[in-house]
């Protein structure tokens, strides 16, 4: 059925998108944290994705793997660029200059792709709304 | 054929129509929640031409031995230069309505002939 395939992609992108929003607040969060397990100041993170083949018994058969197409998330993982230095002599973290070096989160940035990821979220509602609208029409026939 | 002629072209035509919105809806919906997937191709087929080969190739239902034979020709948008996907969400979202409501009309008119039928069968509504 090519209507639940299609109810399955959206959801693909709604757990993408959720799992976006949820390392987008994380980074928010840990805008001041200046102590990890691994030592130094937090990592921004970013999630990765890739398309993902919806793979059902019928579109293996076909070989139509190409044409309908999910997604998921490939990775999460750290943004390289440099922390920001903030001078703040008290901090117990402060190097001998009285800088601290603070985790690379830029509010802006973050919010900017929060908006993004709700945004995309809900194009996927939208879509999985109108997916519902045709098959309930489609079982109008014969009635 | 018997059965054809109570049919006719209609419901021939409408069969074809219902399957390639489908198969559409599907593209647009694998578009949808690749938004944000940077190098994905965005897929489309063209309604117009995947009907007219639908209903053109073949005359008698049993020549089409795979449903994936019509309509399979899917073209894909390269991703632009910049990184990112080649999806434009103002397309995806207005080709997914265009596409709900051809789906809705082909609906609509087979439910249409079927009445009809039935009115004829039922001598006029006696």
């Amino acid at each position: 059925m090519d209507f639940f395939n299609a109810l399955r992609v959206s959801t693909m992108g709604l757990t993408v998108q959720r799992m976006r929003m949820n390392v987008i607040s994380t980074n928010l969060a840990n805008m001041y944290t200046t102590r990890t397990a691994t030592g130094g100041p937090y990592r921004r993170q970013i999630v990765v994705l890739e398309p993902k083949p919806v793979e059902d018994f019928e579109s293996i058969l076909r070989s139509e793997t190409e044409s309908l197409c999910g997604v998921t998330v490939a990775g999460i993982v750290e943004d390289p660029t440099s922390f920001r230095r903030m001078y703040s002599p008290g901090h117990p973290d402060a190097d001998k200059d009285g800088y601290v070096y603070m985790p690379n989160i830029d509010v802006i940035t973050e919010m900017t792709d929060m908006m993004l990821a709700r945004r995309s979220y809900e194009a996927n509602v939208t879509a999985i709304g109108s997916t519902k609208a045709m098959l309930l029409k489609a079982l109008e026939i014969g009635r | 054929m018997p059965v054809k002629s109570l049919f006719g072209k209609t419901v021939h035509a409408i069969e074809r129509s219902l399957d390639i919105t489908n198969k559409r809806h599907g593209l647009i919906t694998s578009n949808i929640a690749n938004l944000d997937t940077p190098g994905y191709k965005a897929k489309d087929i063209d309604f117009k031409s995947a009907l007219k080969d639908a209903l053109e190739g073949t005359s008698v239902d049993l020549s089409r031995t795979n449903p994936a034979h019509f309509g399979s020709k899917v073209f894909y948008t390269e991703p632009s230069s910049n990184g990112t996907g080649s999806v434009d969400i103002d397309k995806e979202m207005s080709k997914l309505a265009e596409n709900n409501l051809r789906h809705r009309a082909s609906v609509e008119v087979l439910l249409r002939k079927l009445s009809k039928l039935k009115f004829a069968i039922s001598e006029g509504g006696r």
